[in-house]
């Protein structure tokens, strides 16, 4: 790209649009309380408190009390590190082999597309959360078992994004030139094809981050999720499924927490992509 | 098209109520919520209590329990006998019994059914039965059974499920080579003298069982039993869905409600919610051998751990954290329900004073790390956990939290490779022998599996099985309780009962304390 | 654009390889699973002994090249073996369940079509107004919600408060058992929806900035036709590429809703085959599913092929 482009693109992105700085806002939230827990937090997590057991919203206790009396607005704030953690953590290695992977199948082809495409039609066939559910029980419960999980089989779809958008990219014009100029292979991958695709992975990891976080909730409904006493936001939900009548608050407050992170990634995600589409 | 049946249905019932039947006569048709489906309805084969509490409305034994489940009433059979030298018992059999298809019952199906029953091949369930020796038939309506040592529980195993009467031809005309492959082909249209008849069954849907007409029993005043002309077993896996069906009418029954529900379906004006006094015990188990799997020392081989452990839960506050007050504590490893519990004080009273000086005695004083297995998804298990997680904190015992699956935790825990877990236990029998025999006696599945071992215990639980004068049996038992009790392998929690909730127009469903659903003398007013 | 009977029998031959070689993957990853089936099923008061003689009944004590053996072979003669828990066979236990759960599938996906469609075109037609931040928001709400919480409050609401809808089951009749699948159905759909509905927004609002259609509209033609024409194909395809690659994910949400909604699916069957390590049953219900995955791809690729004039065929 040549340099006066890349100056007009980088102005452009000083100019924020609403839908971005809402998720940024959202997102800035979770992140601080992910930070620092014992700050912001009123009360200690696990502590039960037998006198306060299944206490609806109050001053004392904003966000009511579970079962065993402890607070559940201090448990959904100290669970904002496990679940961003879990955001990360399920889409770090699948973005970055996934991209890699996807960048050199598109760009060489040939044999080593055809067997991308059979560990494509492979993963692809199964049901995602059946394998997760297996890897799962073969590795043991618990978060990390989940990340691993969910990085075994995620980075397929992140690589077969990738493969498309460098096939698309592969015509374009610079990347001609850059063979004219005679730069190396590898160069062209990474440092002309792989900004121009990052778009539609980044939208689509923004999406895949909000999606973990309701996988550990699922895998919370079956037990297989973050262990007690740790609070995680799905687990809390999952938690809450016998005392809709009685405690609604317990599955609400985590589930809006999960919801508001979820829009906050989607919004990234799209305020990201509609800067892309015009920087281009 | 709610409202459409709704309407169609109040038109039928006006009519029905209009018409000049027999008005007092109960019955109708019982829609009944289960949380898990029936796997293998034979009565020696099954293994597990969703095949049990089914087998019990197709089939009858010689003896029945009675409704609190601590002793027998006639059956199939009308009267025994024992002999001087207790080593025979003569039985009478009922006259004129029928099964479901009207083939009449005799003496050689009851042979046949219990030594099938007592062959220690067949099923998990012979244990009850080891005193068989063999089984005559002297005449058309006696069996003498001939027993290898004086047994004096039999009468008691023979009210069991597993010595259910089946009918011979018929269950060795299925096809299969083998006996479990009979089993299986005849259990897919069982055929007994129950109360009910088996009719049809959509695996994971619905179970439909009718009236048997040709029943033996009839009522005190003399009515035709059961009532019920229709029961259908609906499977409803998760516990809020089965409420909500039950609040909105679609069922007329619901087992298994969670405890946290208990107190709300109490206040529900529509809704009668029965806590059934059960011998279902709660307990934490230990493995107590001297180093676990992998080689490390294993801090509970010390009895003192174990009863610093114990003193550290608070059992009064435990349940009412996690049973909301439903469930009662414990005196002795085995439920209040159970015949020879130790009565005398709750077991290990919190202490948690006691509990810190007898860790310091061990050793421990700076406290001890363990792991527990959980079963993964169950909420009580989980709750049950947590509670006792933040007890023992106080005292220096960091316990961590390992849910898994079913079959993981059955092989780690056949295999000793655990630490602890949460366990669970019902009688199957009205007697202690049962329980004893897998809690105490290490020779059977090393005592839980927890690797505990009391040669006297063992000795004195053998002298037990040919006792036949209760009293001293009683304090047999009493010795084998305090033995174990001293510092147990595992830490009693609470017993529960069992919670079933049904609509208010269902009557005279009974729940015995060993878990049988009896659905004989249920009805479903209009 | 005609395709050719050539280019489906090629796809359909190449299933085969992925089949087989899902078969073995699965084979080998439920026999990692830790436990066995037996002492599951025998539970924790069985003897050794006992447990030794069901094992070596179903041949779980042989080696495992042998019970692969043995399995490829009973395959071959069309038979999936028996379930070790229910003791019934396997492929009767998929053909009662499966078609439960395609039923349940299918009708989530015209649900989710019906919802994200028109939303997607009003979304995009305003793109930037509030009414398209509403809408996004909307359908993100659906979407972040995880689906047993949904599903429990649907049923909660219009099931158990205002009896509009059945609390859970399946029915007798194929109208009766719509009934009863609809709420189950649209707790799968609204995510799904969301998913379409923001990958159609995107893509109309692509096109209608794309150069073509101005041109089209400077040639004169009406807003309407340009619309109906140009947009819908071109944003029409991404659309059924999404639905088909989404199929995973609509049996993944169908697992847990299955449990919740009481429906004997599928999905339910899996899950419980998994804890229980029903082997046979594992591997016949997810060779049955990699059959009917392959099936959905190939009928959207032809799909996409037929309307697609840029896609040769």
């Amino acid at each position: 790209m040549s340099v006066l482009a890349e100056k007009v693109v980088h102005r452009r992105w000083l100019r924020l649009p609403g839908s971005l700085v809402i998720g940024l806002l959202l997102l800035g939230l979770f992140l601080a309380a992910a930070a620092a827990p014992g700050w912001i937090a009123p009360y200690d997590p696990l502590a039960f408190d037998m006198s306060a057991i299944l206490k609806p919203p109050s001053a004392l206790h904003p966000f009511g009390t579970d079962n065993f009396g402890r607070d559940i607005l201090s448990r959904l704030i100290w669970a904002a590190r496990i679940d961003l953690a879990i955001a990360v953590f399920t889409t770090a290695f699948p973005v970055v082999f996934g991209t890699i992977v996807g960048a050199f199948v598109g760009y060489y082809g040939g044999w080593l597309d055809m067997l991308f495409g059979r560990v494509v039609d492979l993963v692809v066939t199964f049901p995602f959360l059946v394998i997760v559910i297996t890897i799962v029980s073969v590795l043991g419960p618990g978060l990390l078992d989940m990340c691993i999980a969910v990085s075994v089989v995620g980075w397929v779809f992140y690589a077969r994004l990738m493969r498309a958008e460098v096939l698309t990219q592969k015509q374009a014009d610079y990347a001609a030139a850059g063979h004219v100029l005679g730069y190396g292979e590898l160069r062209i991958i990474f440092r002309h094809l792989l900004p121009n695709c990052i778009g539609s992975i980044i939208v689509y990891w923004m999406t895949d981050m909000a999606l973990g976080i309701l996988l550990g909730s699922s895998l919370g409904y079956l037990g297989l999720g973050a262990q007690p006493p740790t609070a995680e936001w799905g687990v809390l939900v999952a938690d809450g499924k016998n005392f809709l009548n009685t405690g609604w608050w317990i599955s609400f407050f985590p589930g809006i927490a999960i919801v508001l992170t979820g829009l906050g990634f989607s919004l990234l995600g799209d305020g990201v992509a509609d800067r892309l589409r015009r920087g281009r | 098209m709610k409202k459409l049946i709704g309407a169609l249905f109040s038109i039928a019932l006006a009519v029905a109520v209009t018409l000049p039947a027999a008005a007092a006569t109960k019955g109708g048709k019982l829609i009944y919520a289960r949380y898990a489906d029936s796997l293998l309805l034979d009565p020696v084969f099954n293994d597990a209590n969703v095949d049990i509490w089914i087998t019990t409305n197709l089939y009858d034994t010689l003896f029945l329990p009675t409704d609190d489940g601590k002793d027998v009433q006639p059956g199939l059979a009308t009267a025994w006998q024992a002999a001087d030298d207790g080593l025979s018992y003569t039985i009478t059999l009922r006259q004129g019994v029928k099964f479901a298809d009207g083939t009449p019952m005799t003496a050689d199906d009851v042979k046949w059914s219990i030594e099938r029953a007592a062959n220690p091949k067949n099923g998990i369930f012979n244990f009850l039965l080891t005193s068989i020796g063999s089984v005559a038939v002297t005449a058309p309506d006696t069996v003498v059974i001939k027993l290898k040592q004086p047994d004096p529980v039999l009468i008691k195993a023979l009210a069991t499920f597993n010595t259910a009467i089946l009918p011979m031809k018929a269950y060795e005309a299925s096809p299969g080579a083998t006996d479990e492959e009979k089993a299986k082909t005849f259990a897919e249209h069982p055929l007994g003298t129950g109360p009910f008849k088996f009719v049809s069954w959509e695996r994971n849907v619905s179970m439909k069982l009718a009236r048997n007409e040709n029943y033996w029993r009839k009522d005190a005043a003399g009515q035709q039993l059961p009532y019920l002309d229709e029961i259908e077993f609906v499977t409803i896996p998760d516990d809020a869905t089965r409420i909500l069906k039950l609040q909105a009418g679609e069922v007329d029954g619901a087992e298994f409600i969670p405890y946290a529900r208990v107190a709300e379906l109490k206040a529900d004006p529509n809704l009668d919610m029965q806590l059934w006094p059960s011998t279902k015990v709660n307990f934490l188990t230990l493995n107590v051998r001297p180093t676990f799997k992998d080689g490390s020392k294993n801090p509970m081989a010390d009895p003192r751990v174990r009863q610093a452990m114990n003193y550290a839960v608070d059992k009064d506050a435990l349940i009412k954290i996690v049973t909301f007050d439903v469930a009662k504590p414990m005196t002795s490893f085995m439920s209040s329900s159970t015949p020879y519990v130790n009565t005398s004080g709750p077991a290990f009273p919190f202490d948690a004073a006691k509990a810190k000086s007898l860790l310091a005695d061990a050793g421990f004083a700076s406290g001890l790390d363990v792991t527990c297995l959980a079963l993964a998804g169950s909420a009580d298990e989980t709750a049950i956990l947590s509670t006792v997680q933040q007890m023992w904190s106080q005292v220096g015992i960091r316990l961590k939290i390992e849910q898994v699956d079913n079959p993981t935790r059955t092989a780690k825990y056949r295999a000793g490779d655990f630490q602890m877990r949460v366990s669970g236990w019902t009688d199957d029998i009205a007697d202690p022998n049962e329980i004893v025999s897998y809690f105490a006696y290490s020779p059977n599945i090393q005592s839980m599996h927890t690797g505990w071992e009391d040669k006297k215990v063992n000795e004195i639980f053998e002298a037990s099985a040919k006792e036949m004068d209760a009293g001293k049996r009683a304090a047999q038992y009493k010795q084998i309780q305090d033995s174990y009790m001293e510092a147990p392998p595992i830490i009693p929690l609470y017993e529960s009962p069992y919670p079933v909730a049904f609509r208010k127009s269902v009557k005279g469903f009974v729940q015995i304390p060993l878990g049988n659903n009896i659905f004989v003398g249920a009805s479903v007013e209009k | 654009m005609p395709i050719s009977l050539r280019y489906v029998v090629l796809r359909l031959l190449q299933i085969v390889p992925t089949f087989l070689l899902i078969m073995v993957v699965m084979f080998v990853l439920v026999r990692l699973l830790p436990g066995d089936p037996t002492s599951a099923l025998l539970g924790e008061r069985a003897t050794d002994e006992a447990v030794a003689r069901i094992n070596a009944q179903y041949g779980l004590d042989k080696p495992i090249l042998v019970q692969f053996g043995v399995f490829l072979a009973s395959f071959f003669r069309g038979d999936l073996g028996d379930s070790i828990v229910d003791k019934t066979p396997v492929l009767g236990l998929i053909l009662s369940r499966l078609p439960v759960t395609l039923f349940l599938t299918a009708l989530a996906a015209l649900l989710s079509v019906v919802m994200a469609v028109p939303l997607a075109f009003v979304a995009a037609l305003r793109h930037g107004s509030g009414t398209d931040s509403a809408i996004r928001a909307g359908f993100q709400v659906g979407l972040s919600t995880p689906v047993f919480y949904l599903g429990i409050l649907l049923l909660t609401l219009f099931a158990a408060h205002l009896h509009w809808f059945p609390v859970g089951g399946y029915g007798e009749h194929f109208g009766d058992k719509l009934y009863h699948l609809f709420l189950p159905a649209l707790t799968l759909a609204l995510s799904l929806s969301a998913v379409l509905m923001r990958n159609l927004r995107n893509s109309i609002v692509e096109v209608l900035e794309a150069e073509y259609v101005d041109f089209a509209r400077a040639k004169g033609l009406k807003a309407r036709v340009v619309l109906g024409k140009h947009v819908l194909r071109n944003a029409v395809i991404p659309t059924v590429t999404l639905l088909g690659l989404n199929i995973g994910t609509l049996f993944g949400g169908a697992v847990i809703t299955e449990t919740v909604f009481a429906v004997p699916g599928a999905g339910r069957l899996m899950i419980g085959a998994i804890f229980g390590r029903d082997y046979p049953v594992i591997l016949g219900l997810t060779l049955a599913l990699a059959l009917l995955v392959s099936l959905v791809f190939l009928v959207t690729d032809l799909v996409q092929a037929a309307l697609d004039p840029r896609v040769s065929a």
